[in-house]
């Protein structure tokens, strides 16, 4: 409890910092939400981006895209030995025949031009309309997620204890948003239900303290608030740590060998996973504390 | 208090059963000791009738698989099998199983009609190829007998993990006949894409009619997306109408009446150049008169679409043959003129071909869509996924490996962390996984590859109920309490604090449910499943082992 206040400072600062970048940088969404078309090859030779470009380059000759050729982002696969690569590029203004056609004409533009293995790992191609739904669909998952949690604290606990829980949530949703954004994850559906996973198991872990700070105070004959909070979190600091250490266990294991497709899932969860440890004892608890000492105060 | 130990004991191992009962079939092991091709198809082409010959050339070997018409799938009331479809899938699996060795191995002297279908093996003797089967261990080495108790189902995979695809289309509303129903041709549309799809021979595909005009289509394990693809968004709309006048741009074909259009036809190859032609709006003849359409070869062995029309067709084509003999019919699909040729007769009998630049997949593609039907609007594809097997496979691999790496990481720590008790907590998370998998399998859920993230994130949250019993525990030890007082102090203690904190995980897990889609819905259910196995095994099971190796006052001390 004496420390509160560094740690007040510590996640102000990391707040700020997430909203700036948030508001700076924003979040890097992928085709699942701004639409657009994902292209993920083996080519039969080696290859490098400038390659990729050039060939796209020859397609934009040939053909009438809607886009142009600088927009496409090509990625290189770790461990895709210069063969594998994800391109990207953007989705038509419009969702239209026309417009859906061109996807099928550049994957067999790009067979001829660049081959690659027998079929395409993985062809994605989201047009605006559907990106704009699943852009409703995530916020108003997100908040019905959030009102359900309000919901059952404020049904399980007093004022006092949900709000700690709710502000170490906000918390951990703001600094692992910034995260993401900082990192330049691309923010697709999976990073999507990543953070909404963690906003449960934030609010899990909070909710193991304050349960016990509820206990002590019942129990104890300590007049001293500050310090039931100082023991209760004491008492469960073997299982708040060792929790996070077996879910950080499955989560790195996920994250370095699960594979590039759920690389931006299992590093949004291994944040959150930290973020949402800290919050629990260094913001829900003084929180809590803060508010009932405010309260508390006339009766003294 | 005994008798209340037996009851717990007995559900304990009957949800043990339960799961063992449906995760087995789904195991490689099973598949070892059944073998990978179908119970059915094993006894509908067994292995008591497989001969094994040399070949002519004295360096290769044959087996002959044979039907045998008395199995129980060719003489079902309803939907009996066909004895070449079985053939075919059980030569293929075959043929397969012998490629993945690194033998070669392929289809000869094939007589579908009567039963049977050879494989021809190189290099190999006739004992060589008899071990090599039996170790591709494709026929049963157990009675097959015993696998008609067990449910058939295995767990379904989702399409990221098998491959396929998953489209949406828009019906566009724009091009619906102005007497037509908007439900109506959604409803229609997808009738005449399930046709397509059928006869295309894809298994197990979902087409579904979704709000707002769109049509979702899941396949899962296809082979050649793109030609599926193709297969579905034609519109099949083909029309013959009359040519007035053709040029190279629209604009010399000026001035066009009401009753005229001005229709492209898409050169075959880069090189030519592009035509328009200017033709009578209203067609002649059109794709309702159809009665069949198939791909064929013209003399010269070029792949062509023969097409045969109905009564009123064929009628209404020899009058109109008839009456513009030397002048250009154009034949016009999807609004594009495909060809122009010039009617030298009349044509009677209903009868006619399109010909000229297909492939002959091109030509069975179109037989196929004009054979089901014209769509009755376009479509427009508002999302398209594929995914490639090639890709699955390997998520499968980087999944499993990343799953075993992680599931082995928690195990130790909690049996070194809690000793005794530890190894306890582990035992009830491989069992928390087994009841995922078996509920998985039970419910007809999929296994995506978030939802295998879901069972590794549930691996390493599962231990936490047990975290926070076990530190309970210690700490009523510390205090003084007997280790049976302790172990019922720690349970009752930390009940609620589960309970509140699986909840509100169960909460956001439940939202993600009913808003996600395909994969994530994937993460949900196994997270979910798992989540509320947990309260089962890590408090239930685990408090009866404890409470057995308490039982007594005999037990000092715990290891924990």
């Amino acid at each position: 409890m004496r420390n509160r206040y560094t740690f007040y400072g510590l996640s102000i600062s990391l707040i700020m910092v997430s909203i700036l970048l948030l508001a700076i940088k924003g979040l890097n969404y992928g085709i699942d939400f701004k639409g657009g078309s994902i292209l993920h090859v083996r080519f039969v030779e080696e290859s490098d981006e400038n390659k990729v470009r050039e060939v796209f380059k020859q397609i934009e000759k040939e053909r009438r895209l809607y886009f142009s050729s600088d927009q496409i982002i090509v990625q290189s696969v770790s461990g895709g030995h210069n063969r594998e690569f994800i391109i990207q590029y953007p989705s038509a203004p419009l969702d239209t025949a026309d417009n859906a056609e061109v996807h099928d004409h550049i994957l067999s533009d790009l067979k001829r031009l660049a081959p690659f293995s027998d079929e395409a790992l993985e062809v994605s191609n989201v047009g605006p309309t559907m990106g704009e739904e699943l852009k409703k669909q995530g916020i108003q998952a997100a908040l019905l997620s959030v009102v359900g949690i309000l919901l059952y604290l404020a049904w399980r606990f007093e004022l006092q204890s949900a709000s700690g829980a709710i502000i170490a949530l906000v918390h951990d949703l703001i600094v692992v948003l910034g995260a993401v954004s900082f990192l330049g994850l691309e923010f697709d559906i999976t990073v999507l239900a990543a953070i909404l996973t963690l906003l449960g198991y934030s609010v899990n872990d909070s909710i193991v303290i304050l349960d016990r700070i509820r206990e002590n105070r019942k129990i104890s004959k300590e007049s001293n608030f500050a310090k039931v909070i100082d023991s209760s979190i004491n008492q469960t600091l073997g299982r708040t740590l060792n929790t996070s250490i077996t879910t950080l266990l499955a989560l790195f294991s996920l994250l370095i060998i699960g594979g590039a497709s759920i690389k931006g899932f299992a590093a949004t969860l291994t944040i959150g996973c930290i973020v949402g440890t800290y919050s629990s004892i260094f913001i829900a608890s003084p929180i809590l504390y803060e508010m009932t000492a405010r309260q508390d105060r006339p009766d003294e | 208090m005994k008798s209340k130990f037996s009851v717990k004991i007995i559900v304990v191992l009957a949800v043990l059963l339960f799961s063992l009962f449906y995760t087995l079939p789904s195991t490689k092991l099973w598949d070892q000791a059944f073998g990978t091709i179908l119970p059915a198809e094993q006894r509908a082409v067994p292995q008591r009738l497989l001969e094994f010959t040399t070949g002519d050339d004295g360096a290769s070997a044959l087996i002959k698989f044979q039907v045998d018409r008395m199995a129980e799938v060719f003489n079902l009331a309803k939907n009996p099998a066909r004895p070449e479809d079985i053939l075919n899938n059980v030569v293929d699996t075959a043929r397969k199983a012998f490629v993945d060795m690194g033998v070669e191995a392929r289809v000869f002297n094939h007589d579908y009609a009567g039963g049977n279908v050879s494989l021809l093996v190189s290099g190999k003797t006739k004992e060589e190829v008899q071990s090599l089967l039996d170790t591709a261990g494709l026929y049963s080495k157990l009675p097959l007998a015993i696998t008609s108790i067990f449910p058939r189902s295995k767990i379904t995979l989702g399409l990221d993990l098998k491959g396929g695809i998953d489209l949406v289309y828009q019906v566009d509303l724009e091009s619906i006949q102005e007497n037509d129903s908007v439900t109506d041709a959604v409803n229609r549309s997808v009738e005449i894409i399930r046709n397509r799809i059928d006869m295309f021979g894809i298994a197990e595909p979902s087409i579904k009619a979704q709000d707002g005009n769109r049509i979702r289509i899941q396949l899962p394990g296809v082979k050649d997306p793109e030609r599926v693809k193709q297969l579905i968004q034609n519109t099949a709309m083909l029309q013959f109408h009359m040519v007035i006048d053709q040029a190279l741009t629209a604009a010399q074909l000026e001035p066009i009446s009401a009753d005229n259009e001005i229709v492209l036809m898409q050169p075959a190859s880069n090189r030519q150049q592009a035509i328009w032609f200017k033709l009578v709006r209203k067609p002649e003849v059109t794709g309702r008169d159809l009665k069949f359409a198939r791909a064929s070869f013209d003399e010269m062995g070029a792949p062509i679409v023969h097409l045969e029309f109905n009564a009123e067709g064929a009628a209404r084509f020899a009058q109109v043959t008839g009456s513009h003999i030397g002048e250009q019919i154009a034949i016009v699909l999807d609004n594009k003129v495909h060809s122009a040729p010039a009617i030298q007769s009349r044509i009677t009998g209903g009868i006619a071909q399109i010909t000229g630049g297909f492939a002959l997949e091109e030509a069975q593609n179109l037989a196929i869509v004009l054979r089901a039907g014209a769509l009755p609007a376009s479509l427009i594809a508002l999302e398209s996924r594929v995914v490639g097997p090639t890709l699955g496979q390997e998520s499968i691999k980087a999944g499993w490996s990343a799953g075993i790496v992680g599931t082995l990481l928690v195990l130790l720590f909690m049996a070194f962390f809690y000793k005794f008790c530890g190894i306890l907590a582990d035992l009830a998370v491989l069992f928390n996984t087994l009841i995922i998998f078996a509920v998985l399998v039970f419910f007809g859920g999929t296994l995506t590859l978030p939802g295998i993230a879901g069972l590794i994130l549930t691996v390493g949250m599962a231990v936490d109920a047990n975290v926070i019993i076990f530190e309970r525990i210690k700490e009523e030890l510390r205090s003084g309490k007997t280790v049976r007082s302790a172990i019922n102090a720690g349970f009752d203690r930390a009940f609620s604090c589960i309970i509140d904190s699986n909840l509100t995980t169960l909460l956001t897990v439940v939202i993600l449910y009913m808003l996600g889609s395909g994969p994530i819905r994937g993460f949900a259910t196994t997270l979910g499943i798992g989540l509320i196995a947990n309260v089962f095994t890590a408090i239930v099971c685990v408090k009866l082992v404890l409470d057995l190796y308490s039982k007594g006052e005999q037990a000092r001390t715990l290891s924990i």
